[in-house]
Formats: structure tokens, C-alpha cells, sequence
């Protein structure tokens, strides 16, 4: 259930994805366009390229939660099945923990910038700082389907080690 | 407990027990500040803030080009092209393997996408040619990091960007020690081809280098477009990136038709998260580094510091010295959003010009590349070689050496690294 739900977000995320990084790359192409060819300055491009980017590394950042991409440093090395196990149970609850503060603190945020407009295309900066609290939401049900995945394994690592231990005795 | 304390001990043991980079920074600064009572919404503003910025633009774009270029047969071009110029000399892969990364570096700003694309060519293929594993993989890793040094380099724009240095001066300042890096490396490549035997390939005729220079000539036009516009003030160093990937996706659809219209949806939204991770690290770097400065630590270090040594060299070699460590487990951009501050600090009491403060900060967090337990060009270039990590540790400290020296060099002889920004663009410098 949760894994199709999920499934079908990433799909959503990645059609998102292409549309926002071509967006900003055409809109600063025609930044440079306009202000060497045209003569002209354009105030909107510098606002709609940073949104479009901004909007761009929230969503991925939640797809890498879901594959496990954030940059974890080594420590021990991978024949502590077990420790790293446990351990790698321990970190999701820590990114659990952050992401909901991004929810919970972000959507706090997110109201403020009712009353706050953006400088150049005077729109309220709502529509930018949403990014964090929907980040915050995919990554909290992309988290719980990895930290499922890790109890999993933990559990069944547990049981190995003891199985092992059985013929032994 | 001191906050300073909190926020660091809070961090470096989330780190070890394996919490990703990017979150540990973010939980420890929670910590910290629940312990000085702030409100939690700060955390949110700050995490914004640190990637609400233009010039950050310019990471996607430079990640996307290396990106291109592995997909659309560059590099395989530029192999070719350097297999022609240097393939001849004794140890003949190996110092195909330093030239081409120093082309790539011309064109890419980012070292893993070097690292990945030169290595699942050369490494192979140096292996079946009776190239030592370690050697190959070290010199794959060691030379992938002149794609941060040589320009563009998606570290000086960040360094730039954040610490309010020009990023054309510093992209200038790199390519003294982008060169004197890539010949040492030659040079190291000759020596141990000489001690082990390593073979060279055949000589090609002159007609052969002409032809795979043309081949190879759309491409170079790229750093070209890039520098010119930049130090000519036509465009930003961000601008130009953009300028670069559109030049690419353009030469690669259009013109090499080595890239499908229908592969681009993939090719795009996996860069998304390509970059995503360095930048989210960013964010939450940006609240540590905002937490450091509420709480005075930039003025409080450089106030001890200065009670230790009173000379610019003693400085260059403490900071050295601890990027060298902070390097081993975190990547260059957090580190440069953290400690820039503190750095930065330093740098203006003893009035070390902000130029060669820049390039050898930038040096030193290059090797922190090579080096694990977090090393990605290292990590990346074993895993093709199919060796451990701290084998190819060992393998690459020779070259880690050469490194140092070059920075020391730098740091004792600033004119080297800076007479060229100081010709070009004396404006600025």
C-alpha cells in the first residue's frame, strides 16, 4: 500500500523534477539573452529561476531519503551486519525526527509568508516556503517505508546471528 | 553546557552512529538551539535562506554538464584526443588518465562526475594493459579533483558566493595549480612506470592527433565561453553555466545526436536528485553556520588563534591543517559553509588577501576528496576498480603528498597561484 503510494509520488516528483531544472535553465538563458541581445533587464528572472530551483532541491532531496542517497559516513565496515543494522534503525528515527520539525515548524513558516511578497513578481512568499512542509510530508511517508524496510532487516540479522549460534550449542 | 560544545559534540556523534551528514547537522543544531531557547521556526528560515540564492544555480548546472558529457560521448572524445597527445610516453595510460581529467576539469566544475566518467573507462582498461589496481584507481581519484581546482569548479562558486570573493578571480587563480597538480601527477605517473614497467602505446602520427583535435574542438570551445564571458563581465559565473549546459544539450541532440529527446526526462530529474543531496547538506549547513555566528565563535577562535602564532604562514598552516582533518568526513561545500566564517575571521587579521586565502582553502578541501572514511572521487574510483578503500588510500598518498606540497608552495609564494587574477583582472584584486 504504502509502497504504491509512495511509487506513484516518486513518478509525480520526477515529472516535476524535469519541468522545474528546464524551467530555470531557459529562464537564465534568456536572462543573458535579454540583457545582451535586447539590451534589457528582466527583474522576474532572477525570482522565478531561484523558486524553480529552490522547489527543485526539496523534492529531490525527499526521493534521495526514499533510495537512501544522503551521505552517510562510513564508520564500520559492512561486516558489522548486525551493529549497522541497529544503527542504521537509530538514523531513521533521527531523519524522522528532523523531518517532522520541517512539517510541523515549516508550515509555522509557510503562514508568515502570507504577509510577506517577493520582490520583483510580488507574490506572496507562501508559494516558495510551501517547499519545505511538502518536502517535509513525502519525506516523512518515504521515511517510514525505509524505516520498515530497516526493522525488517534488523529483525531478520538478529535472527540469523541466533540461528547461527544454535548449531554450535 | 556551553552551546558551542553541544552543537559540535551533538554532531560529531551523530555522525558516527551513521546519521546521514545532512540531517545530523540539521538535529544538532536543534539541539543547540531547544538548549538556548530559541524559537524552532529560525531553524526553518536559516535551512531557506542558505539555498535561497542565484549563484547556487550555478551546482545543478555544472552537475548537469558532467552528466551530458558522460552520456553524450565527450569524454570518450577527450580520452581520444589525450591517448593521442601523451598515450606514447612510458606509463602511457597513466598520463592519459591526468590529461583528460584536467580537460574534463575545463569543462565541468564538479570532480565525482570525472571521477565516474574517465574511471569506467580508463580503470578497465589500465588493468588489462597490467596497471597496478591501486595505482590506477589513486590516480583516477587524485587527478578527478583538478574538476574543483582547474575552472570552472562548482566549489569557488560556492566559496565565492558565500564568502563575497570574486568568483572570476578565484576560478583564475586556479589554474596555475590546476596545471602544476596535473605534471606532478605526470611526473609521478613516469617514475612509477619506470620502477614497474608499465607499458606506453604507440606513437600516433601527427595526421591521427590533428584529426582527434577536431573531433575534440566543439567541446573545448566550452571553457572558453565560460572564462571569456566571465571575465569579460559579459555574464556570471552562474550565467555562463547555464550558457554551458544549453551549449551542451544543443552540441549533443543536434549536433553529435548522441543524446535522444525521450532520454532527457530521466536524465534531468536524476540530476534533480544528484544535486539535491549537496544542496540539502547546504541547507542545513547554513544553520549550523548561522548558529556558530550568533554565538560569536568566529571572533572567540580567531582571538585564540592569534594568541598562538602571530605570522600569516602559521595561519595558512593551522587552517591547512584542519581543513586536512575536517576533509576526511565532511565534503568540501559543507565544510565552506561552516567554517568560512571562522576562516574568513583569520584571513582579515592578519590581512592575508581573500584571493589566496580562497584558492588554498579550496586546494586543501580537494584532497579531503581523496581521503575517507568520506572521500567520494576515492570511494567512487575503488568501487570501479573493485578494490577497498583504504587500499586505495595507501595507493593514493604519494599523490596526497605532491598535493601538500603544492599548497605549501602556494602558501610561501602567494605571486604564483595570484599573478594571473592580478593580470587579467586587476579590478578586482
Amino acid at each position: 500500500m504504502l509502497k504504491k503510494l509512495n511509487d506513484g509520488i516518486e513518478r509525480i516528483i520526477a515529472g516535476a523534477s524535469f519541468v522545474l531544472l528546464s524551467a530555470f535553465i531557459v529562464v537564465v538563458f534568456l536572462q543573458v539573452l535579454a540583457r545582451n541581445y535586447l539590451k534589457i533587464s528582466l527583474i522576474w528572472t532572477d525570482e522565478v529561476a531561484v523558486m524553480a530551483f529552490v522547489w527543485s532541491v526539496f523534492l529531490g532531496a525527499a526521493v534521495a531519503v526514499r533510495r537512501g542517497k544522503h551521505y552517510v559516513v562510513e564508520v564500520l565496515p559492512a561486516r558489522f551486519a548486525r551493529t549497522n543494522a541497529l544503527l542504521n534503525v537509530f538514523a531513521d528515527l533521527v531523519i524522522l525526527f528532523f523531518v517532522y520539525v520541517m512539517v510541523r515548524y515549516g508550515t509555522r513558516f509557510t503562514v508568515m509568508g502570507l504577509s510577506r511578497f517577493s520582490t520583483a513578481i510580488m507574490i506572496p512568499r507562501f508559494y516558495y516556503f510551501i517547499a519545505v512542509p511538502v518536502s517535509g510530508v513525502v519525506m516523512v511517508l518515504f521515511q517510514v517505508e525505509v524505516l520498515i524496510a530497516d526493522v525488517a532487516t534488523l529483525v531478520s540479522a538478529l535472527r540469523e546471528a541466533h540461528g547461527e549460534r544454535v548449531p554450535k550449542a | 553546557m556551553n552551546p558551542l560544545v553541544v552543537l559540535m559534540g551533538s554532531f560529531v556523534l551523530f555522525i558516527f552512529l551513521r546519521v546521514p551528514v545532512a540531517f545530523a547537522l540539521g538535529v544538532s543544531s536543534l539541539l543547540t538551539i531547544a538548549t538556548l531557547g530559541l524559537p524552532f521556526v529560525s531553524v526553518i528560515n536559516q535551512m531557506y535562506s542558505s539555498i535561497d540564492s542565484f549563484p547556487l544555480l550555478a551546482v545543478p548546472f555544472f552537475l548537469l554538464l558532467g552528466r551530458l558529457m558522460n552520456h553524450g560521448g565527450i569524454t570518450d572524445r577527450l580520452v581520444k584526443l589525450s591517448e593521442a597527445l601523451v598515450g606514447h610516453i612510458k606509463g602511457g595510460l597513466g598520463h592519459v588518465n591526468v590529461l583528460v581529467s584536467m580537460l574534463f576539469a575545463g569543462l565541468s566544475g564538479s570532480a565525482a562526475a570525472d571521477t565516474a566518467g574517465i574511471g569506467a573507462m580508463l580503470i578497465p582498461a589500465m588493468r588489462k594493459a597490467g596497471f597496478d589496481r591501486g595505482y590506477s584507481v589513486a590516480v583516477t581519484a587524485a587527478s578527478s579533483t583538478l574538476g574543483v581546482i582547474i575552472p570552472p569548479s562548482i566549489m569557488m562558486v560556492i566559496y565565492g558566493a558565500v564568502g563575497q570573493v570574486s568568483i572570476g578571480a578565484l576560478f583564475l587563480s586556479g589554474v596555475v595549480p590546476g596545471l602544476l597538480i596535473g605534471l606532478s601527477q605526470m611526473g609521478y605517473t613516469l617514475f612509477v612506470a619506470h620502477r614497474f614497467g608499465y607499458p606506453r602505446k604507440q606513437r600516433r602520427p601527427l595526421r591521427a592527433m590533428g584529426r582527434e583535435f577536431v573531433r575534440a574542438i566543439p567541446p573545448l570551445i566550452l571553457p572558453l565561453i565560460i572564462l571569456g564571458g566571465i571575465i569579460g563581465g559579459i555574464f556570471t559565473a552562474t550565467e555562463a553555466a547555464a550558457i554551458a549546459v544549453v551549449y551542451g544539450l544543443l552540441l549533443m541532440m543536434v549536433v553529435y545526436r548522441s543524446i535522444e529527446f525521450r532520454d532527457i526526462p530521466k536524465l534531468f530529474a536524476d540530476a534533480v536528485v544528484e544535486y539535491s543531496l549537496p544542496m540539502l547538506a547546504v541547507a542545513s549547513a547554513g544553520i549550523m553556520g548561522w548558529l556558530i555566528a550568533y554565538l560569536d565563535a568566529p571572533t572567540a577562535i580567531a582571538e585564540m588563534i592569534t594568541s598562538l602564532t602571530g605570522s600569516p604562514v602559521g595561519i595558512f598552516i593551522m587552517i591547512v591543517l584542519f581543513l586536512l582533518i575536517i576533509g576526511t568526513f565532511l565534503s568540501p561545500i559543507t565544510a565552506i559553509i561552516i567554517f568560512l566564517p571562522i576562516i574568513q575571521e583569520l584571513g582579515s587579521t592578519f590581512a592575508i588577501d581573500p584571493i589566496h586565502l580562497g584558492i588554498i582553502v579550496v586546494l586543501t578541501l580537494s584532497l579531503g576528496m581523496v581521503t575517507p572514511p568520506y572521500g567520494i572521487c576515492l570511494l567512487i574510483a575503488a568501487q570501479i576498480g573493485g578494490i577497498s578503500a583504504p587500499r586505495a588510500f595507501v595507493a593514493v598518498l604519494p599523490l596526497i603528498a605532491l598535493g601538500l606540497l603544492i599548497i605549501v608552495t602556494g602558501i610561501l609564494i602567494p605571486d604564483l597561484f595570484l599573478f594571473l587574477p592580478r593580470m587579467v583582472m586587476p579590478a578586482v584584486m
